[in-house]
C-alpha cells in the first residue's frame, strides 16, 4: 500500500511538472520593454497599415458603412463561430474603454504576439496569426494614426465562448500548434513580390478567409489561398490561387482600387470593405499584391 | 369536309388552349427578376470602355467615354419602379442574387436607386473632359453598385 502510495504521489508530481512545463512553454511571449525604444512613429504612413490591416472592417460600428472612411472604432461587431461568438472590441482613443492608455508596444504585442495589455492570451479572431510579421516600425505608425482616431466611450463587450475554449490558457498550445512565423510562399521573390507576400500573407489577412481551416481552426497552409466555406455558412469564398484566379495582373490591382471585375460586375459581400481600404493604399502596393498572387502555388 | 373542318377546328381550339396554357406559365416575378439583371448587365456592358479606360487596357478616348455615359445614362433613366417590385428576391426564386433585405425601409432602395442615377449623370458630364475627371466620376458611380452589393447581394457557392 505504501508503495502504491508512493507511486501516486510521484504521478501525481510528475503530472503536475509536466502540466508547469506545458504552460511555461505555451506562455505569452511579449516583446521586450526596449524592443521599440528607438522608433518614432508616422500617423500619415500608419493610415497606411490602417487600411491594408483592415483595422475598420471589424473594429468599427455595426451599423457604419464604409471601412474606407470609418474612423469611430467602437467595435462590437459580433463574428459566430464554431467555438463561440467573438465581439470585437473598442480600439478607439478612449483611455478607459478603447486603447488611448496603450503604448506602441501594448499594441505590439496585441497584434503581432497576440497577448492583451493585462498579459493574457487573446483569441485568433483578432487576425495575428497573420499580423505575425508586421514590422514593429509599422506597428509604431500604425499606433501613432490610432491616437488621432476619436475617443468613443462604448465599452467592449465580452466574448461569449464555450468550456475548454474559454481558458484562455488552451489558447498558448494553438499558438504553437498554427502561429507560424515562416512565409508561405518562399523562393526567389522580386522586391515587389516579396512586398505583396507581407501584404497579403501579413497585413492584409487575406488569408484568414481565403485559406481553408482545420477541425482546430488553424490554416491550412498546404492549401494557401485555395478557397474556403465562409465563416458566415453562406456560400464560399473563392480561391485566389492562380490556377483558379485567372485575371491578369492589371486585372486584380484594377479590382482592388475600383470594385470591378474584369467583366465590369461589382465586388459583393464582405470584398466591399477590403477594396474600400485597398483603394487607399497606392497603386505600388495593390501591383505588388496582384505580382505575389501569382506566385502562390496551384490549389489543384 | 365536315371531318376536315371539325379538324381544323379542333387544331384551332387546341393551340389556343396550348397558348392559354403558356401563358399561364409565365410567372410575372421571374419576368422581373429575368428583367433587373438584363438591366444590371446592360450597365455593365457600357460601362467596360470606361473601365478599361481607367484601368489603362485602353487609352483614354474622350468620344468614346461619353458615348459610353450616355447609354450608362439612357439605362439609369429607365424608369425602375418595375424591375425592384417587392417580392422578387432570392427568397422567391433562386435565380435572383437580391436578399429579401434590400426591401427592408432601411435599406433605402429608392434612395439607392436616385444615388444610381445622379451619379450616372455626373459621369455623363464628365466622361468627356479629361481622364482624370472621368476616373473620379466612375469610382462614384461604381460606389452606388457597391452600396447594394456589399450587403444585399447572395454570395454564391463557387
Amino acid at each position: 500500500m505504501r508503495r502504491l502510495h508512493k507511486a501516486f504521489a510521484l504521478l501525481i508530481v510528475l503530472g503536475g511538472a509536466g502540466a508547469a512545463a506545458a504552460l511555461y512553454l505555451t506562455r505569452p511571449q511579449t516583446f521586450s520593454p526596449d524592443a521599440m525604444a528607438n522608433l518614432q512613429g508616422d500617423a500619415v504612413r500608419g493610415e497606411q497599415v490602417f487600411r491594408a490591416g483592415g483595422c475598420a472592417s471589424c473594429h468599427m460600428a455595426p451599423d457604419a458603412t464604409n471601412a474606407g472612411l470609418a474612423v469611430d472604432m467602437p467595435g462590437g461587431i459580433a463574428f459566430a463561430s464554431e467555438f463561440g461568438t467573438f465581439y470585437a472590441p473598442n480600439i478607439s482613443s478612449d483611455p478607459e474603454h478603447g486603447i488611448g492608455g496603450w503604448s506602441a508596444l501594448d499594441l505590439a504585442n496585441a497584434m503581432v504576439r497576440g497577448v492583451g495589455r493585462s498579459g493574457e492570451h487573446l483569441y485568433p479572431a483578432f487576425p495575428y496569426a497573420s499580423y505575425r510579421n508586421t514590422t514593429l516600425q509599422d506597428v509604431a505608425d500604425l499606433h501613432a494614426y490610432l491616437v488621432t482616431l476619436p475617443a468613443d466611450p462604448t465599452p467592449s463587450r465580452a466574448h461569449e465562448v464555450s468550456f475548454p475554449f474559454n481558458l484562455r490558457a488552451t489558447l498558448g498550445f494553438w499558438k504553437l500548434m498554427f502561429v507560424n512565423e515562416d512565409w508561405v510562399v518562399t523562393g526567389d521573390l522580386t522586391e515587389v513580390e516579396e512586398r505583396g507576400r507581407y501584404l497579403v500573407e501579413g497585413l492584409g489577412h487575406c488569408a484568414e478567409c481565403h485559406t481553408p481551416r482545420n477541425q482546430l481552426g488553424g490554416m491550412q497552409r498546404d492549401a494557401w489561398l485555395a478557397g474556403a466555406p465562409s465563416a458566415s455558412g453562406e456560400g464560399v469564398v473563392p480561391a485566389l490561387t492562380p490556377d483558379k484566379l485567372q485575371w491578369s495582373e492589371l486585372d486584380i490591382a484594377y479590382y482592388l482600387r475600383s470594385g470591378s471585375t474584369p467583366d465590369y460586375d461589382s465586388v459583393g459581400g464582405e470584398m466591399v470593405e477590403v477594396v474600400e481600404n485597398f483603394s487607399h493604399l497606392s497603386n505600388e502596393d495593390r501591383n505588388a499584391v496582384a505580382a505575389y498572387l501569382k506566385r502562390v502555388p496551384a490549389s489543384n | 369536309m365536315r371531318i376536315n373542318k371539325t379538324i381544323a377546328l379542333g387544331t384551332i381550339l387546341a393551340s389556343l388552349s396550348l397558348g392559354a396554357a403558356h401563358a399561364q406559365s409565365v410567372d410575372p416575378k421571374l419576368v422581373v427578376i429575368d428583367a433587373r439583371q438584363s438591366f444590371m448587365s446592360l450597365v455593365a456592358f457600357y460601362s467596360a470602355p470606361l473601365g478599361a479606360m481607367d484601368k489603362g487596357s485602353m487609352p483614354y478616348d474622350a468620344a468614346a467615354a461619353s458615348a459610353a455615359a450616355n447609354q450608362i445614362v439612357a439605362l439609369t433613366s429607365l424608369d425602375q419602379t418595375g424591375l425592384w417590385e417587392a417580392g422578387t428576391d432570392r427568397a422567391y426564386d433562386e435565380s435572383s442574387l437580391a436578399l429579401s433585405a434590400l426591401w427592408e425601409p432601411t435599406a433605402d432602395l429608392n434612395g439607392k436607386l436616385a444615388a444610381l442615377r445622379e451619379t450616372s449623370l455626373a459621369l455623363q458630364a464628365a466622361a468627356g473632359t479629361d481622364l482624370a475627371t472621368m476616373q473620379t466620376a466612375l469610382a462614384s458611380f461604381n460606389d452606388t453598385c457597391k452600396a447594394c452589393h456589399g450587403d444585399f447581394k447572395f454570395k454564391p457557392p463557387k
